[in-house]
């Protein structure tokens, strides 16, 4: 099957086309299967069973990491936070169904508002809650965290936060007892303060080695690397590590000392590092491993899955989304008419199903570039516009409208005369953007313009980015329930990651708004104006939500994929059991 | 022969010299690992990165340096530095990892790892390869010469990956016949496991089965065509026809006379293949989990990593400059028209 989609990928697109619909039928219908067959409409309760006490997990991450201090930009990725779920401080999460739920192993309350002008959160510490070492948890705590993420070389100096979004905006942090009150700067008014992280690393721990770190920046700095090379033998979670190695594996066992609600049944799970989907599903077939959530999906894989015993798996649109972008500074996509033709002239739903279709039969078309389809702020602004459609008509009554021409070769030529022929980039080790590419070319020459495709090794994919060295590019954002920074991130025009160069005041005025109110459902609403504005600048076109699969032993119960939460399927590790 | 161990080592070091500054400068033109970092922050956090961050990063990845001066730097660490780089010092460079990486420590843990897998490997292939390519010789165009041409053809142009999958796949059905998970698909050993070097390697044996077979087939054919090719001229020689001609038994002729002659150039053969393949069991070693060398260079690669891709091409280089010398004084060792002065 695998060998029909690469034959497929590297063939004319009719010929593609041809191909790939005589695969159609392989992938319909298994997009889930045994003990997480219900994950589609119940996926929060999906797999749920009773536990025994005892049993040993082992769960595979399907990458590496380097460092154990997630604040840090080198040692902040997926798969350390996947590994560190069973200890690290998270304030809460947002569960499969987009729901936030507060860590109750660190908070007794959810955080409240005190003030809106300047923005005050108070945050009530859970009785007992502690670092696994007999310390409990204190303002110190806060305090050291802001430091780390502050960006403020001041503070920490030298310090590299993958993220200052929060801790640039914190004006002081004070407290008593188990209450403590952040303070934010004037310029704060973040929608998402409920879901801001608050803690990281034991403050504690860094006096004990000796880190000056409230009172010298160096020193802060240099705890910060301490904390990335120390495998962390502190908790605040239902686990503790008992061994570890960075990038390969972590063991835990029970944290006799945590706070949380939720009873822990498993004597060990460890989280080992397997890279390759074919190993994943091979070891797990194998009895090597009990389960892994990997970030890819394949045709392959699901086939080997089929006919695996003992195994369920399911497959559902995960945190990422795949996306097509246009470079507006492009001599000819600074037309926004010609953007709007072009976005109009592909055909989305026809590359879904040549592509996603396979291995998520009930996959949909992404719709908002914000919010999923099942969100409840989710409104479509793009269906009406034709966007995505492949109507080449409207297409060409829009250029036609505009002053566009075709010559005798039907070639599409610009009002001022010159042939239309752009650049379509893409990572190349990706099969379905290959594909997309194939199909946006034969979309695009129905149109008369000349698509080139011009291929991104994966690890250039950042400096074509950085550098706008496209016209058009596909490639995929992550996402969660918060949309504030990302409103700012994919569009604002000041932003270093609007790619493609989108400038419309209009627009920055309504992210400024976005990002100016307290109130969640207020954002959401105002952030689906910016949408509604992005559509009409026609410089993204949303795909869909790149399938994701979970594979679990049918001997595990309680666990189950979670799209809202980085740390996927381990989000409610403190619920994850053996059934026999 | 100390005369020319050691003329041979110095000439190695200009040797290097020039493939290090050659690797070095298509390595930084290849990638721009501040971009990548940066880009990987944004896809990670789903925020723009501050620009606070992207200097800290060029600073410590010395990005704010020209590529001469940060060849220069990493070479002898002389010049303003953060004490961690400059090869003359015994520093590696700064990974674009982060401070929790020690090229230096990765190098040379996974070294050892790369060579418990290739060392079996290459001991087997070579013993496969010396019997079948005798066998073939001996039998020269009998159906047995073609089968083990033919077998050996097939084991070559398989592409390892995909044997690697069969196998794994094999194991896997095998694991199920005997009802017990003795054969492992993925890792060196059992995970968190430490002990004796012994007691470690006898972990590792479950892990190590299949890799082996995989590296051992996909590696005998080329060395087994050499043995056959250098048995089959052996054979036709003069004095083992005059062998012949005396009336001594053909067994004699075979193990005393052919075979120990046409033995030399693969065991000239064999220091070379070892030190080829400590650098390029980088799909084996992705495929079983490995985390040798291979793997090592692929991550780096990927990551565009620079100063640990440039460990890695280093350590290859030195490791087959020093098959090469080996090979060369072996000559001298079993050829005894050949001696060094």
């Amino acid at each position: 099957m695998k060998r029909h989609l690469k034959a497929s990928a590297a063939a004319v697109s009719a010929a593609a086309l041809v191909l790939t619909a005589a695969l159609a039928g392989c992938g319909q219908d298994a997009t889930a299967s045994a003990g997480l067959g219900d994950c589609t409409t119940d996926p929060v309760g999906c797999n749920a069973g009773e536990r025994i006490d005892g049993g040993e997990v082992t769960w595979a991450v399907d990458g590496s990491w380097v460092g154990w201090n997630t604040v840090k930009t080198s040692d902040n990725n997926a798969y350390v936070t996947q590994a560190l779920v069973g200890m690290w401080p998270t304030a809460g999460q947002f569960g499969p169904d987009g729901k936030w739920v507060v860590n109750d192993g660190l908070f007794a309350a959810d955080p409240e508002i005190v003030s809106e002008n300047p923005v005050q959160v108070k945050y009530t510490l859970q009785d007992g809650a502690n670092w696994g070492d007999g310390t409990d948890i204190s303002i110190d705590d806060f305090i050291y965290h802001w430091y780390a993420n502050s960006g403020d070389q001041d503070l920490c100096d030298g310090c590299t936060p993958a993220s200052d979004s929060w801790g640039s905006q914190v004006e002081s942090i004070e407290g008593s007892g188990d209450d403590v009150t952040i303070t934010y700067k004037d310029s704060y008014h973040s929608a998402e303060w409920q879901y801001e992280e608050v803690l990281s690393a034991p403050a504690h721990v860094a006096e004990d080695a000796d880190f000056d770190w409230e009172y010298d920046a160096a020193a802060m700095k240099d705890s910060q690397d301490y904390f990335s090379e120390t495998v962390p033998t502190w908790t605040t979670g239902p686990y503790r590590i008992t061994k570890a190695v960075a990038g390969d594996y972590v063991m835990y066992e029970p944290n006799p000392d945590w706070a949380g609600s939720a009873e822990v049944t498993l004597d060990k799970v460890t989280f080992r590092v397997m890279e390759g989907l074919d190993s994943i599903v091979t070891a797990l077939r194998n009895g090597e491993i009990d389960g892994a959530s990997p970030a890819t999906v394949d045709v392959e894989t699901i086939t080997q899955l089929e006919g695996a015993d003992d195994v369920s798996y399911a497959i559902a649109g995960g945190n990422g989304w795949e996306h097509i972008d246009l470079n507006v500074e492009n001599e000819f996509l600074s037309d926004p008419v010609l953007r709007t033709a072009v976005l109009t002239a592909i055909d989305v739903e026809n590359i879904i199903e040549r592509t996603h279709a396979y291995v998520q039969s009930d996959i949909e078309r992404k719709l908002n570039p914000l919010f999923r389809n099942d969100s409840e702020y989710f409104q479509d602004f793009l269906t009406v516009t034709g966007q995505g459609t492949g109507d080449i008509e409207l297409s060409v009554g829009l250029l036609t409208d505009a002053g566009y021409e075709w010559d005798e070769n039907t070639r599409l030529i610009t009002p001022e005369g010159e042939r239309v022929e752009l650049d379509y980039r893409y990572t190349q080790s990706k099969e379905s953007r290959v594909t997309t590419a194939e199909l946006v070319q034969a979309n695009l020459s129905g149109l008369g313009i000349k698509v080139n495709l011009v291929p991104i090794p994966d690890a250039d994919l950042g400096t074509v980015l950085g550098e706008h060295d496209f016209d058009m590019v596909n490639f995929g954002w992550s996402q969660t329930p918060t949309f504030v920074n990302s409103v700012n991130q994919y569009w604002s025009s000041d932003s270093g990651s609007n790619f493609g160069r989108l400038d419309d005041e209009e627009l920055d005025g309504m992210i400024d708004q976005v990002s100016g109110t307290l109130d969640f459902d207020e954002a959401a609403e105002l952030a689906n104006v910016a949408v509604k504005q992005v559509v009409a600048d026609a410089y993204t076109l949303p795909l869909v939500d790149t399938p994701v699969a979970v594979m679990v032993s049918d001997r595990l119960v309680n666990v189950r994929d979670n799209w809202a939460s980085q740390q996927r399927a381990g989000y409610n590790i403190a619920e994850w059991g053996v059934s026999e | 022969m100390v005369v020319f161990i050691i003329r041979r080592t110095l000439l190695m070091i200009p040797v290097l010299l020039g493939a290090t500054l050659l690797s070095f400068i298509l390595v930084d033109l290849s990638n721009d690992p501040v971009a990548e970092q940066v880009f990987q922050i944004q896809q990670s956090t789903g925020e723009a990165v501050p620009q606070s961050t992207v200097d800290a990063i060029e600073s410590q990845l010395y990005y704010d340096r020209s590529l001469p001066e940060r060849y220069w730097l990493w070479l002898t660490g002389i010049g303003e530095t953060n004490g961690d780089i400059g090869l003359l010092q015994g520093e590696w460079g700064p990974s674009i990892e982060g401070t929790a990486v020690d090229i230096g420590y990765e190098i040379s843990t996974r070294f050892w790892i790369t060579l418990r897998l290739v060392l079996f490997a290459t001991v087997a292939s070579i013993g496969i390869a010396i019997l079948s390519g005798v066998v073939s010789a001996v039998k020269q165009y009998s159906r047995v010469d073609y089968s083990l041409t033919f077998v050996g053809f097939l084991f070559l142009a398989m592409p390892s990956f995909w044997l690697g999958s069969l196998l794994k796949e094999a194991a896997v059905q095998a694991n199920k016949g005997l009802g017990s998970t003795v054969l492992q698909t993925y890792g060196s050993g059992t995970t968190g496991f430490q002990g004796t070097g012994w007691e470690v390697f006898v972990d590792s044996l479950p892990y190590l089965v299949v890799p082996t077979l995989v590296l051992t087939l996909a590696g005998y054919a080329a060395i087994s065509r050499y043995q056959r090719a250098s048995m089959l001229e052996v054979m036709n020689s003069d004095y083992v026809r005059l062998a012949r001609a005396k009336g001594v038994r053909n067994g004699t002729v075979m193990r005393r006379h052919a075979l120990r002659t046409a033995l030399i150039p693969v065991a000239t053969f064999a220091p070379l293949s070892l030190a080829g393949a400590m650098g390029g069991a980088i799909v084996t070693e992705r495929i079983f989990g490995w985390r040798g060398l291979g793997a090592y260079s692929y991550d780096a690669i990927l990551h565009g990593d620079s100063f640990a891709v440039m460990a890695y091409l280093l350590i290859s280089g030195i490791v087959v400059l020093i098959g090469v010398l080996i090979s060369d004084l072996l000559y001298g060792v079993l050829d005894p028209r050949i001696r060094y002065e």
